[in-house]
């Protein structure tokens, strides 16, 4: 079962290219699908779910004033919830991505936190389109 | 005979360690600080994935990939990251050991068409993980980002079979 080495092209060939451009169309192809310009309009709703279940649903346009919440597993998180987005605060987790991530404010966004299995979502005032199991 | 085996051996277990290595260097420096998605890295290892599928063939570097993912599960202490490194490692691998036998592609097609498979991999592992949707946003980012992880670690695997071209491994 030997394997005889082979030696590859080592300069860039126009078939790289072809490569980079399917890569490039995917990527559009997947953004479209994820980022639908209609769920960008109305109020925003903050889907909190972890292991696949719904934890909390708050409409952020009805809130009075910023809120906090906080899920607890394996780690801990502070969620903050506020009026034009949600961002995580602070987080006990190894890998600090979901704090990195920021505040997110428009529909299809998410801010994920592998190591719990965390995953907080902002829905458009279409609601859910994507029903899941 | 024995003599080649041995060698063989040799030979996979230090690209294993050297795969083990560079995920762990990878970890010093997050990449996660620049682009803040969980996931987006380098892919140092997959050079070591390149070249062990052109130089020792798809058998050796699927061992290499299985072997460098359960050890560094292992080390990392982390189960759930298997999963993860798992399926981004073996789409990679598949799709790389199909590509390079098109003759027109370059070292940098292939890694950019592996960077762009561990992606879709992982996100293929965090949509059983975490059993929701919304992890596809991510996506799209990552493979704009692993056109270019792809063409750095493409780049780096060049310079490397340039220098080995030089020394002969089995035989």
């Amino acid at each position: 079962m030997s394997c005889k080495p082979s030696q590859p092209k080592l300069r860039p060939t126009l078939a790289d290219g072809l490569v980079l451009l399917c890569v490039v169309v995917l990527t559009v192809a997947v953004s479209f699908f994820v980022y639908r310009p209609s769920e960008n309009t109305g109020a925003l709703t903050a889907v909190i779910s972890q292991d696949g279940t719904i934890l909390r649903q708050v409409q952020l346009s009805a809130l009075t004033e910023p809120s906090t919440l906080e899920v607890t597993g394996s780690h801990t998180t502070k969620i903050l919830l506020e009026r034009d987005g949600v961002s995580v605060t602070a987080t006990d987790c190894p890998s600090q991505d979901c704090l990195h991530t920021g505040k997110i404010t428009r529909a299809g966004q998410s801010i994920v936190c592998l190591p719990q299995h965390l995953v907080i979502h902002l829905e458009g005032s279409g609601g859910a389109d994507l029903v899941l199991g | 005979m024995q003599h080649k085996k041995t060698r063989d051996l040799a030979l996979c277990a230090l690209l294993t360690a050297l795969a083990l290595g560079l995920s762990t260097m990878e970890n010093l420096f997050p990449v996660t600080l620049l682009i803040p998605l969980p996931g987006v890295k380098l892919g140092l290892a997959n050079i070591v994935t390149v070249f062990a599928l052109y130089r020792l063939g798809p058998a050796r570097a699927f061992a290499i990939v299985i072997v460098r993912c359960f050890l560094g599960a292992m080390f990392a202490g982390n189960l759930s990251a298997l999963l993860f490194s798992l399926l981004g490692g073996l789409a990679a691998m598949s799709v790389m050991s199909g590509l390079r036998h098109i003759r027109q592609l370059s070292i940098f097609g292939v890694s950019i068409a592996g960077a762009a498979a561990h992606n879709i991999g992982q996100i293929c592992a965090a949509l059983i993980a975490m059993g929701s949707v919304h992890v596809l946003g991510y996506l799209p980012v990552l493979l704009a980002v692993s056109l270019l992880t792809g063409s750095l670690t493409g780049f780096i695997s060049g310079l490397l079979f340039r220098a080995m071209n030089h020394i002969k491994l089995s035989h």
